[in-house]
């Protein structure tokens, strides 16, 4: 299918900087070994990388690649699916430096367990979906600005992450919201699975029809 | 269906330059130089062509086929060479390979090895590391092993050294040997479009100077060369984009009104080249 | 069969091709029955326009030396003497208007040049 071949062809466009991510993981693998809060700081950290990384598709377009024959439902649809893949895998990049603290340190708190993976994934992929909705969307021709615009929503999540979990750690002033979030951790991190599938595809809607009017 | 590209209406407008109302034919198996100055709109009608940009009004056709009702297929014909980099920069021969095998069902890339081989182009190596020509090559190894019926042509042959050149015209004409496909080639080198040019196109500032077959610009107009002081004023207004010297002048005459001018002057076949440049002097003021 | 094309000639590409074609047809270089190669193929070997050998052979056809059979190309055909009369005719008269042209120049009378000729084609005449 071309949506495939698009996807594949994205990833193409990425490869050559996958070392980065490699080494990125590798420093992860090192952090993990140090911090404190070891799970939830491992996926943060793979999603910030992959945050930043997962736009890069969009700055390689070339008219080798404009000229394909693929519509641009094709291409709208293969670069969302190919940007929930990279978060996919960094998910599992997290869970994995993760699970090796774990391992290590014994420690079995709730964001040990699959549910995390749900909803690092589930966030993810919302942010993922809006980060794309803002670069089709908004046109910034400025190299330097586009480069501090991709990097917010990385900071935002990792920011926004630790603090959390730092407010957790220390149980004060804990909303009954997330009170009774903590107490149905799997459903809630289902929820949060469902509602970022379901950000992805209306922010791709959104493209496409945006996408179809300027061709 | 006999003619390869119709273009009727095609209109663009930007905040500071504009195309109008471009249109023209393209019969199939020939080709036709596009030709006017850097900024004269050559880009942009090549893009709207090629439907990278959507046009405010007008029609393009290829083989019958509109972007609207076939995009797929319409992408499917159109090989488009240009002069930037068109490649992803950190893409190889073997990426370029891939690319074209999952998009391009007609793709044979057998014969693109064959071709990669032939002309040398290193497999591994990152296209950024590519000398200009061998950019080119790989991007006409890419378009001519598959089947297209128009090849569009973007000032592909700047910067390019006289030997790959050639290479670059036989592989045109070989193009369009069988008669069923056709070349737009844009340029503001006309020695390329010179000899093997069947039509030439004139743009400048985004509208349509003339659209004729080379042979017939070629009657239509004389170089003359002569001294200002001896012509009389109904000769001077025959003569268009005259350039002066304490010498003497050179400029374009009509063939028609060639008769105007005293004997004394040395009237000649014009090249393309001169043709446009006096026009567009002329239209300059 | 050769055709040199020269882009110095006054003469456009198509008319060189033209005259150098009938020139080969008429001294038999190219014989009767010969398919030409196609307008396609010359204009890739002579490395010019399509548009430009397309005229050079609707010319020769106009003037009867060749004819395009469907699906086969073009064909040479068979000429006449009158042709060739008629080629070499105007050639005369292009050598004897340089003649007059130059008579005239040196102020020569008409029938001076009438007497030059005489002398000439007896000096000739005995050599044939």
């Amino acid at each position: 299918m071309k949506v495939l071949k698009c996807v594949k062809t994205d990833f193409r466009m990425m490869k050559n900087n996958a070392y980065m991510f490699g080494i990125f993981f590798a420093l992860g693998l090192f952090l993990s070994f140090t911090k404190e809060t070891l799970i939830p700081w491992a996926y943060l950290y793979m999603l910030f990388v992959g945050l930043v990384f997962v736009t890069m598709p969009f700055f390689v377009q070339t008219r080798f690649i404009a000229v394909l024959p693929a519509d641009h439902v094709h291409r709208v649809f293969g670069r969302y699916l190919y940007g929930s893949l990279m978060i996919l895998l960094c998910s599992l990049a997290g869970m994995l430096s993760g699970s090796v603290s774990m391992l290590i340190r014994g420690r079995t708190e709730w964001y040990s367990r699959p549910e995390m993976f749900f909803l690092i994934l589930g966030v993810g992929l919302a942010v993922m979906a809006l980060e794309f909705l803002a670069t089709y969307l908004l046109k910034i021709k400025n190299p330097q600005l586009m480069s501090i615009v991709r990097m917010v929503p990385g900071f935002a999540v990792i920011f926004g992450g630790s603090s959390l979990m730092n407010a957790l750690q220390q149980q004060e002033h804990v909303p009954d919201f997330l009170r009774w979030c903590l107490a149905n951790t799997l459903l809630v991190s289902l929820l949060a699975l469902a509602a970022g599938i379901l950000v992805v595809l209306a922010c791709a809607a959104v493209c496409c029809a945006h996408e179809k009017k300027r061709y | 269906m006999s003619n390869t590209l119709e273009v009727s209406g095609l209109t663009k407008q930007y905040r500071d330059f504009a195309l109008q109302d471009i249109s023209f034919v393209l019969p199939k198996g020939y080709i036709m130089g596009y030709v006017g100055q850097n900024g004269a709109g050559k880009t942009t009608t090549l893009s709207l062509i090629a439907h990278l940009i959507r046009a405010d009004v007008g029609l393009c056709t290829i083989d019958g086929m509109t972007y609207e009702k076939q995009p797929v297929q319409y992408r499917e014909a159109i090989g488009y060479i240009g002069d930037k980099d068109d490649f992803v920069p950190d893409f190889t021969v073997r990426d370029v390979r891939a690319v074209c095998r999952d998009f391009y069902p007609t793709f044979r890339a057998d014969e693109f090895d064959a071709l990669v081989r032939r002309w040398k182009l290193p497999e591994k190596k990152k296209i950024k590391s590519f000398s200009r020509g061998m950019k080119v090559k790989l991007m006409f190894a890419a378009v001519l092993c598959r089947d297209t019926s128009l090849l569009i042509l973007d000032e592909a042959t700047n910067g390019l050294d006289p030997v790959v050149r050639r290479e670059i015209l036989e592989l045109l004409q070989d193009y369009i040997s069988d008669g069923e496909r056709s070349i737009l080639f844009s340029t503001h080198i006309l020695s390329d479009l010179e000899q093997i040019a069947d039509y030439i196109f004139f743009l400048h500032n985004g509208k349509k100077v003339f659209c004729e077959t080379k042979e017939e610009l070629q009657e239509e107009y004389l170089l003359a060369k002569g001294s200002l002081p001896e012509l009389g004023a109904d000769a001077k207004k025959c003569l268009l984009g005259v350039r002066g010297t304490d010498v003497g002048f050179e400029a374009l005459i009509r063939t028609d009104d060639a008769a105007c001018l005293p004997k004394e002057c040395v009237l000649e076949k014009p090249t393309v080249d001169q043709i446009v440049v006096h026009l567009i002097q002329e239209m300059e003021g | 069969m050769k055709v040199i094309l020269s882009n110095q000639s006054e003469y456009p590409i198509y008319a060189q091709i033209r005259e150098q074609m009938k020139e080969q047809i008429l001294n038999g270089q190219i014989a009767e029955g010969t398919v030409l190669p196609s307008i396609r193929q010359l204009a890739k070997d002579l490395g010019i326009s399509v548009i430009t050998t397309t005229r050079a052979y609707r010319d020769l056809e106009a003037e009867g030396f060749i004819a395009s059979v469907q699906g086969k190309g073009s064909i040479v055909l068979p000429t006449d003497n009158k042709m060739l009369r008629d080629m070499y005719r105007s050639q005369l008269e292009e050598h004897l208007d340089a003649a007059i042209g130059i008579s005239r120049q040196i102020c020569m009378e008409d029938g001076e040049l009438l007497a030059l000729l005489k002398e000439r084609q007896e000096m000739r005449g005995s050599r044939g």
